[in-house]
């Protein structure tokens, strides 16, 4: 094994373009994390889903058991910290299970505009992925009274969204452009119309919106889901609803998350939603937990020791994934893994930026120089630090307060970071990449 | 210390992602992009520059939604001809605009990726209203005013005086003034690479 590595070792090297190459093709930063293989597929280009330490999957399945068919689940972190990646292993390791459960992934992010999306829109884009993932599983020509269900959808929505008919169109008036959508296949129809509509919706002013009620959009969903739910002996599908998180308009997260609340509730379905960090622990919370319940936090993976100690496995095994074994030295992992902060995110970020610095230096493998040389990149290039910001970190860090107004910073990609509660405490900790920020702002004050 | 030759090896070896390049005089921007464009060759590449929030809604909506309608699944040859973006922030917008571009953080970052043209001042701002933009983007910034007049033979063979039009026009709106083509044709002359140099 010793060996093979090192004779591995000795013929790669990143400095050769094609090894380069190789190893960047095996890393993404952005998309969630994929399963080597999936119904058949063999994923390529994407950075491997890592199992991670701690009970988060554990927790997520026992809530969606126990309460089948009812679950209303919040899901919360870091940016970047692995929620999507963390969902949709789960949906996909239960979608392959099989059973009677009907797991539906939906995604906010699909052709869509999350930032200021409003309740309608969310709504329709779960709709919208509801319909693509039914209408793949049972062709709907074939199903007894599926085709009824999605002729009066489709005609409601006509009339809601004000579509001109004739005999082989429909056409839509979005954002003051036309939209014909031809009647020939009517389940691509449906999917185009709940598609469009979703996107109009999330990215108009809303003034321009259709002003659909949240409610009619649920009672027609209702009537899919329970198609389903009496197709799978009474058994209730499972929505996860992705990218919810997203929604980063404090007006449009508190209508989604607090608002209809009570619309949610009437979902015929067990849904999990991602929500958006700053506010269900931040000015939201009350509000978002006596509607929820508490969310389930996904929270960083250990970060290792700058120095000494173990490097928590999943860093390691993201490394060997991305066929990069033999071109990292140890501690230039440590580094890396050390000032991603357990933001995975950041530390598949830090990989690629590593080895393009090092193919530039002309080394062989990731030398500790090349990963100071991206760490201290990102120290400088992250910027986004008020001084009310920096002075809520000192506090945090010298005299251990609480979140408090702090839970703004979480809307910031590096700067608190919230940690594995021990004796069932959270515990707020510097971004290690803040703390370069954090010293310069104690010698101004010094100074001062 | 970098040069614009180090980012479009960037660019183009990741193929994908969200960079930003900061500007503050527009003398540094020219020259950084003059070097950018040289190295980067025939990759297609697109020119936006972004003003106002009707101009996200109406105009970069389109082009955007270009992106998105590919399939996630999309091969190598389905994105071959796939415009690279490259996208000028105008200054003092960033409140309005980075919410816009944080929603759209997804399709900016797919292939073949694309280059935000931020002014310094104004990048604190951009990633506090791009906070998940912001977490794509990473340390993928680059400085103009920091950059080296350095570059390799091959990119010295490409080198244009002058840039296309449709960024000499985007040009025009920003602040400062471009420099006069007589002058960059010194510099190119300037810092043209030795014998020995790759």
């Amino acid at each position: 094994m010793k060996e093979q590595e090192s004779k591995d070792k000795r013929s790669r090297s990143l400095s050769v373009l094609q090894d380069l190459r190789t190893v960047l093709g095996q890393l993404d930063a952005e998309h969630p994390a994929a399963l080597r293989q999936y119904m058949g597929r063999q994923y390529t280009g994407r950075t491997l889903y890592a199992q991670r330490e701690g009970d988060f999957l554990k927790r997520l399945d026992l809530e969606i058991a126990s309460r089948r068919g009812k679950a209303r689940i919040l899901v919360t972190g870091q940016i970047g910290v692995g929620k999507s990646s963390e969902l949709l292993y789960y949906f996909r390791t239960k979608r392959m299970q099989g059973g009677n459960d009907f797991w539906i992934f939906c995604d906010l992010d699909r052709e869509e505009h999350p930032e200021r999306c409003g309740a309608t829109g969310v709504f329709l884009a779960i709709f919208r992925d509801c319909w693509s993932s039914i209408s793949r599983y049972y062709p709907v020509d074939q199903q007894y009274d599926l085709p009824g269900i999605r002729n009066e959808v489709f005609d409601r929505l006509v009339d809601w969204l004000k579509g001109e008919r004739d005999e082989s169109k429909v056409v839509f008036q979005f954002g003051g452009m036309s939209f014909p959508v031809f009647l020939n296949d009517k389940d691509g129809a449906l999917s185009l119309v709940l598609g469009k509509a979703a996107q109009h919706e999330a990215v108009s002013q809303p003034s321009e919106r259709f002003g659909l009620a949240p409610d009619s959009l649920i009672n027609l969903l209702n009537k899919v889901l329970d198609w389903v739910t009496r197709e799978r002996r009474n058994v209730a599908p499972v929505l996860f609803v992705d990218h919810t998180d997203k929604i980063r308009d404090p007006l449009a997260a508190e209508e989604v998350l607090v608002k209809v609340a009570p619309q949610w509730g009437r979902i015929r379905a067990s849904i999990v939603v991602t929500a958006p960090f700053e506010n269900t622990l931040g000015d939201l919370r009350y509000s978002v937990e006596s509607k929820w319940g508490r969310p389930l936090i996904l929270y960083p993976v250990e970060i290792p020791n700058l120095n000494s100690g173990p490097i928590p496995s999943i860093y390691g095994q993201i490394v060997k994934d991305a066929q990069l074994r033999p071109l990292i030295r140890d501690d230039s992992v440590r580094l890396l893994a050390h000032y991603s902060g357990g933001i995975l995110r950041t530390f598949v970020r830090f990989l690629l930026d590593a080895c393009k610095e090092t193919h530039l230096n002309r080394h062989d493998q990731i030398e500790p120089s090349d990963a100071n040389t991206v760490i201290h990149s990102a120290e400088q290039a992250y910027q986004d630090y008020s001084t009310e910001g920096l002075d809520l970190l000192d506090q945090i860090e010298q005299k251990g307060t609480g979140l408090g107004k702090a839970a703004s910073l979480l809307r910031s990609p590096i700067g608190l970071l919230i940690t594995e509660p021990q004796s069932g405490e959270q515990r707020l900790k510097v971004h290690p990449l803040a703390r370069a920020a954090l010293q310069r702002y104690h010698l101004k004050q010094d100074k001062g | 210390m970098t040069t614009s030759e180090n980012l479009a090896f960037s660019i183009m070896e990741e193929k994908r992602g969200v960079s930003v390049l900061l500007w503050n005089d527009q003398d540094d921007l020219v020259r950084a992009l003059i070097v950018l464009l040289a190295a980067i060759g025939d990759m297609p590449i697109e020119f936006s520059l972004v003003a106002t929030e009707k101009h996200c809604e109406t105009t970069l909506r389109k082009t955007i939604e270009k992106r998105q309608r590919l399939p996630a699944d999309s091969t190598t040859k389905d994105l071959c001809g796939t415009p690279f973006w490259i996208f000028f922030i105008q200054q003092a917008v960033s409140r309005h605009i980075g919410p816009w571009l944080n929603g759209w953080r997804r399709p900016l970052s797919e292939s073949p990726g694309t280059l935000l043209v931020v002014r310094q001042a104004d990048f604190n701002a951009f990633q506090h209203n791009a906070p998940d933009l912001a977490s794509y983007i990473g340390s993928q910034i680059y400085d103009a005013s920091n950059m080296l007049s350095v570059w390799s033979k091959e990119v010295h063979g490409h080198l244009s005086s002058s840039l296309p039009s449709a960024i000499t026009m985007i040009l025009k709106e920003l602040p400062g003034t471009s420099p006069d083509t007589n002058e960059i044709d010194r510099w190119i002359v300037a810092n043209a690479p030795g014998d020995g140099e790759q």
